[in-house]
């Protein structure tokens, strides 16, 4: 008969070793095939070795446990090894799959040692597989929705001298267009960056930013006031600066409420 | 007669008005700074307590204590001095409500227990150096100040990376400036640009703000081919 086979997946080394050592005590006869260090070396190595048994931390850089799970196909038994996710704690919970929380001692990973014995000697497991693709949807959904709904512009690159500056968004309180750059002026400075206003239109969250004019973006948080002027245009006033920034009609309805 | 008194009472009464004028706005110029002293002041209290209720995060705590565990069991060496490192780090990260600023060499010895702990975690992943001058080591700063750059280094930057990336900790005085500069430049995956910054960098720039006021700045810069530099400037007369 065959021995059963596993793979450990686990960005660190130490745990994929505890694994190795506690299974190695509890079930001598599984044979670890494979170790891999991130989600991408736990599906490819998941493919050479097509072990029977995967043990795949949540938490790796790159693709996640969650994620490569999905690119395992429903041959091979999953185990989650998660440190503190409830969320996925959770969702296992109502799922068929079994998982360990770190730490774990020898006594609970004896009970999944348990399970995934009776799972392999009924090898009829396909009954599970349907089950265990929803659950994994599920959390590839919830791990991605956890990230900002929408993705806005949150950082601006800008080049100064030979450095490259980080600005986060909300420092910045207008950009104006200046031939093919665009001068973006922060609470720390100006800067000249080589993208387009209409570019930058579109990437910024409308809630905060809107182009008042077709060379001009305001941070609306930093405007003080805005006065009518002659030809129905208007001047923008910022907090703390002396800069007008013109509005042009196109833009106008945009300040209809103030 | 009666022409000169009116003159007389109108430039009365007008005098009288611009007084009251000044007045109010005198008031309402000293009301003004009081209000603006008030949310300031506020706001450093406010940060404060966020740095209290934010410290240790559970999925670091139990990471690392599963890999102490890996270490007790196997019989190894490094378990003790690992030991070690986790105790400095969360006696270091407990509350400390009544303690004043930290000295910058307190939070170096705070940032190598976490960097320690990290590199034991992810050995083939993070490596790091730190340069401060022994000069330096007396400095106030605000707490968790070059813990929380480092922190993000390595949550955003080398956590994140398949192949990780180093971490540089440094500080040096400019007395041509009058100031000094704290950085935490690491050579992990970059910030992408549409990622939210997170709540601790925002946090950071309060504590800094409310401790040094707006002479101290704040700054990220890319670092090519990826990676992040913070760099800090506070005023510092003479050391």
């Amino acid at each position: 008969m065959n021995r059963p086979t596993a793979l450990i997946a686990d960005d660190e080394p130490l745990l994929r070793e505890r694994l190795a050592a506690h299974l190695a005590r509890l079930w001598p006869e599984l044979q670890i095939v494979a170790q891999a260090r991130n989600g991408r070396e736990a599906v490819e190595l998941c493919e050479d070795f097509a072990p029977q048994v995967v043990f795949l931390d949540v938490h790796m850089p790159g693709l996640s446990g969650i994620d490569a799970a999905r690119g395992m196909g429903g041959r091979t038994q999953i185990v989650f090894v998660t440190a503190f996710e409830q969320y996925a704690v959770k969702a296992f919970e109502q799922g068929a799959i079994d998982y360990l929380v770190k730490p774990f001692d020898e006594a609970r990973l004896a009970e999944t040692v348990q399970r995934l014995k009776q799972r392999i000697a009924s090898q009829a497991a396909s009954a599970t597989d349907n089950s265990l693709d929803t659950v994994l949807n599920r959390l590839a959904g919830e791990l991605r929705d956890r990230g900002v709904a929408r993705r806005w512009l949150q950082w601006i690159r800008a080049s100064i001298g030979t450095t490259v500056r980080l600005i986060p968004v909300e420092q910045v309180v207008f950009l104006r267009s200046d031939e093919k750059y665009t001068l973006v002026v922060w609470d720390g400075g100006e800067a000249l960056i080589r993208r387009t206003i209409r570019e930058l239109a579109d990437e910024l969250d409308p809630e905060r930013f809107a182009q008042i004019h077709r060379s001009v973006i305001v941070n609306l948080a930093r405007i003080s006031q805005v006065t009518r002027g002659l030809n129905e245009a208007a001047d923008v006033h910022l907090n703390g600066r002396s800069e007008l920034l013109p509005v042009s009609r196109g833009y106008l309805r945009l300040f209809r409420q103030m | 007669m009666i022409g000169g008194s009116a003159l007389v009472l109108g430039v009365c009464v007008a005098f009288g008005a611009l007084y009251r004028e000044r007045d109010a706005q005198a008031n309402s110029q000293a009301l003004q700074f009081a209000l603006e002293r008030a949310t300031l002041e506020r706001q450093a209290a406010d940060s404060q307590l966020r740095v209290l209720q934010s410290q240790i995060e559970p999925h670091f705590l139990f990471n690392t204590l599963a890999n102490v565990q890996a270490l007790v069991e196997s019989g190894s060496p490094r378990a003790a001095p690992v030991l070690g490192s986790l105790i400095a780090y969360l006696r270091a990260a407990m509350p400390q409500l009544h303690q004043g600023a930290p000295t910058l060499g307190q939070e170096e010895a705070l940032v190598r227990s976490y960097l320690e702990l990290m590199q034991m975690r992810m050995p083939d992943r993070l490596t790091f150096s730190m340069e401060i001058k022994p000069a330096l080591l007396g400095l106030r700063l605000p707490p968790m100040t070059l813990l929380t750059l480092v922190e993000n280094a390595v949550r955003h930057g080398i956590d994140p990376s398949e192949a990780g990336g180093c971490i540089e900790v440094g500080a040096r005085r400019n007395a041509m400036a009058g100031t000094v500069a704290l950085w935490v430049r690491d050579t992990g995956r970059g910030i992408d640009e549409s990622q939210a910054p997170g709540t601790g960098l925002a946090n950071l720039r309060e504590r800094l703000l409310a401790a040094h006021g707006s002479a101290a700045v704040l700054a990220l810069h890319g670092v090519e081919p990826h990676g992040v530099r913070a760099e800090i400037t506070i005023p510092h007369d003479r050391a």
